[in-house]
C-alpha cells in the first residue's frame, strides 16, 4: 500500500553526493558575472541615461504593440494553415501530399528575409491583381503591414506543418488501426483519435515557435513596419544613439520572451500535473473500489 | 454461400516482392469459432488483417456474409474501395489487437461509446447504458471512468473486447489477444472469449493458446509459410495431425 510510512527509527540520514568543485564553480561564475556587469554599467559609451530616457517612450511602446500583434497573428494563422498542410501531407491523395511537401520545401528552403522582401515587392511582379475584369492595384493592396503578415504567416505555416505532421507521426500506428477497425471515418480518426494525442507533442513546440516568431518579427523592420526594432531605428536615425536604442529594443525583446517562456512552462507543467494528478486520484478511487479483491 | 460468415478464395498477399500469403482458401461458418495456429511468420496475423481490409491484397477474394471486402469487382479485376466505404464495411467486423490499442485520452466508457455515437448509430444515453452492460459482461463493471493506463493488461484487453462488441459486429477477429499479457492474466481474457463463443458469436482467433483452441474452437487451421497446411476439428488437427509440418509444430509447442 502506498502512503504507509515506516517507523522513523528505520530511517537513516541520507545525503546526496556532493563535490567541492561545486563551490569553485559558483565562485568563478559569480565573479566573472559581476566583473562583466560592472564593466557594462560603468562604461559611459553605453549611455545608460539615454536607455532610460527611451525605455518607455511612446513610439517604443507602440512598436512593442505592433511586435505582439505580428507575432500573435502569424502564430495563429501559421498554426491553422500549417494544420491544413499537415493534413494534406498525410492525405492518401498524391496531388495534395506533393503540393504540401513542395510548399514546405520552398518556404523552409529560402531565407525569411528574402521572402519578406519578395512579398513587399509583389507589386513589381504583378502590378495589378484580379480576375474576370475586376482589377486591384497591387501597390495599394500590398501595404508593408500586409506584406509582413503574409510573409511571416506563410513561412511559419511551413514550420508548423512539419511540427504538426511530426505530432501525428508520434501517435502509435495501432491507434489508427483500432479506430479504423471500429468503422470510424478517416476524418473522425484524424480529429477525434489522433489529433488529441498528437497535441501532447505539438503544444510545447508551438511555444518554442512563438518565442522564435517574436524575435523573427524584427526582420520586417526592413519593410518599414514600425514594430519594436524599427521604432528603435527611427529614433537612432535622428539622434545617432544606435547602441542605447538597440539596448532598449533588446531589453523589451528579452522581457517579452521571458514572459512567453514562463507561460510555456506553466502550460506544460499544468498539462503534466493535471494528467498525473488525475491518474493518481483515479488510482486511489480504484484502490478503494477494488479493495476487497 | 451466405451462411458462410467468412469466405476467402485464392488470397495472395505480398509485401513488396515478399509473398506472405500464397493462395489461401479459408472459410468460417456463422456462429463458429475458428482458431488459426502456426509458427510466427506463417502469415496467420496477416490473414486476419486481410479479413477487415487492414491490408491491401494482391490476389483473390475475401467475403464476409457474401459481401466482397475491401474491393469492388471491375472489368478486368478489382478496384480498392474509398476510405469511407472501407470504414462502412469495417463496422460489421470487430477486431481485438495483441496490444489492446485502447484510446489513452478517453475513459473506458468513452472508448466504448465513441464509435457508435460518432457514427450516429445510437443516442449517447443508450450508448452509455449498453457500455455499462458490456463492461459488466467482461467483468469490468465500475471501471467506466478509469483511464486505460490505470488498468492491467488483462483489464485493458477485456475493455477492448467490450469496445469491439459495442458495434454489434457480425464477425469478431482476435489477433493474438493474450500474447502481450502476464501469464496470470491470460485466463481472464480467455474466459470472456469462451463466454462469447457460448452465445454463438462468430469469431476468428489467431492464438498460441492451444488448450483454448482445443476446448472452444469448432475448426482449427494450421498455417505455415503462407499456406493453410491443415484444417479441421480441433481433436483431429491438434490430436491426430496428418501433415508432418503440423506434427513438427505441435511437438515443439506442447
Amino acid at each position: 500500500m502506498t502512503g504507509v510510512t515506516p517507523p522513523a527509527a528505520l530511517l537513516d540520514v541520507r545525503k546526496p553526493h556532493h563535490s567541492h568543485w561545486e563551490y569553485v564553480g559558483w565562485a568563478a561564475a559569480v565573479t566573472s558575472a559581476a566583473l562583466l556587469l560592472l564593466s557594462v554599467v560603468t562604461n559611459p559609451n553605453f549611455h545608460w541615461e539615454i536607455v532610460g530616457e527611451y525605455l518607455a517612450a511612446p513610439i517604443i511602446l507602440r512598436g512593442i504593440w505592433m511586435t505582439l500583434m505580428l507575432t500573435a497573428i502569424s502564430v495563429v494563422f501559421g498554426v491553422l494553415f500549417g494544420a491544413v498542410l499537415a493534413v494534406m501531407m498525410r492525405s492518401p491523395s498524391a496531388v495534395l501530399a506533393r503540393l504540401a511537401t513542395g510548399y514546405v520545401w520552398f518556404f523552409r528552403g529560402t531565407p525569411l528575409l528574402v521572402q519578406l522582401i519578395f512579398w513587399f515587392n509583389l507589386a513589381a511582379l504583378y502590378p495589378t491583381i484580379g480576375f474576370a475584369g475586376y482589377q486591384i492595384n497591387a501597390t495599394h493592396l500590398i501595404t508593408p503591414f500586409l506584406a509582413a503578415v503574409i510573409g511571416l504567416t506563410t513561412n511559419e505555416a511551413a514550420y508548423m506543418a512539419e511540427i504538426i505532421r511530426g505530432g501525428f507521426e508520434s501517435v502509435n500506428r495501432g491507434q489508427t488501426e483500432a479506430a479504423s477497425s471500429l468503422g470510424l471515418r478517416p476524418r473522425q480518426v484524424t480529429f477525434r483519435i489522433l489529433l488529441p494525442q498528437a497535441m501532447k507533442v505539438i503544444v510545447p513546440v508551438i511555444g518554442n515557435q512563438s518565442i522564435a516568431m517574436l524575435k523573427n518579427s524584427s526582420l520586417v523592420s526592413v519593410l518599414g513596419v514600425s514594430e519594436l526594432l524599427h521604432s528603435a531605428e527611427i529614433i537612432y536615425g535622428t539622434n545617432y544613439q544606435t547602441i542605447p536604442l538597440l539596448i532598449v529594443a533588446s531589453i523589451w525583446y528579452l522581457a517579452m520572451s521571458t514572459i512567453l517562456s514562463v507561460c510555456q512552462h506553466v502550460v506544460e507543467s499544468a498539462h503534466g500535473r493535471n494528467a498525473s494528478r488525475a491518474s493518481s486520484r483515479k488510482a486511489k478511487e480504484l484502490a478503494l473500489k477494488v479493495g476487497g479483491e | 454461400m451466405s451462411d458462410l460468415a467468412v469466405s476467402v478464395r485464392g488470397l495472395v498477399k505480398q509485401f513488396g516482392s515478399h509473398t506472405v500469403l500464397r493462395n489461401i482458401d479459408f472459410d468460417v461458418q456463422a456462429g463458429h469459432v475458428s482458431c488459426i495456429i502456426g509458427p510466427s511468420g506463417s502469415g496467420k496475423s496477416t490473414l486476419l488483417r486481410c479479413l477487415n481490409s487492414l491490408e491491401e491484397i494482391q490476389g483473390g477474394e475475401v467475403r464476409v456474409f457474401g459481401e466482397l471486402q475491401g474491393y469492388v469487382a471491375v472489368n478486368h479485376g478489382y478496384r480498392r474501395l474509398s476510405p469511407v466505404r472501407l470504414a462502412q464495411q469495417r463496422e460489421h467486423v470487430g477486431m481485438v489487437f495483441q496490444s489492446f490499442n485502447l484510446f489513452p485520452h478517453m475513459t473506458v466508457e468513452q472508448n466504448l461509446t465513441c464509435a457508435p455515437t460518432l457514427l450516429g448509430k445510437e443516442k449517447a444515453a443508450t450508448s452509455r447504458k449498453r457500455a455499462a452492460e458490456l463492461l459488466a459482461m467482461v467483468g469490468m463493471a465500475g471501471y467506466g471512468s478509469s483511464y486505460p493506463e490505470q488498468l492491467s493488461g488483462g483489464q485493458q484487453q477485456r475493455v477492448a473486447i467490450a469496445r469491439a462488441l459495442m458495434m454489434n459486429p457480425r464477425v469478431l477477429l482476435f489477433d493474438e489477444p493474450t500474447s502481450a499479457l502476464d501469464a496470470e492474466r491470460v485466463s481472464e481474457v480467455l474466459d470472456v472469449m469462451k463466454t462469447l463463443a457460448k452465445v454463438g458469436k462468430t469469431m476468428v482467433v489467431v492464438t498460441h493458446e492451444l488448450s483454448f483452441a482445443r476446448e472452444v474452437a469448432d475448426v482449427v487451421t494450421f498455417m505455415d509459410e503462407g499456406v493453410v497446411v491443415e484444417a479441421g476439428r480441433p481433436e483431429q488437427v491438434l490430436g491426430h495431425p496428418e501433415c508432418d509440418r503440423t506434427k513438427a509444430f505441435l511437438s515443439k509447442v506442447l
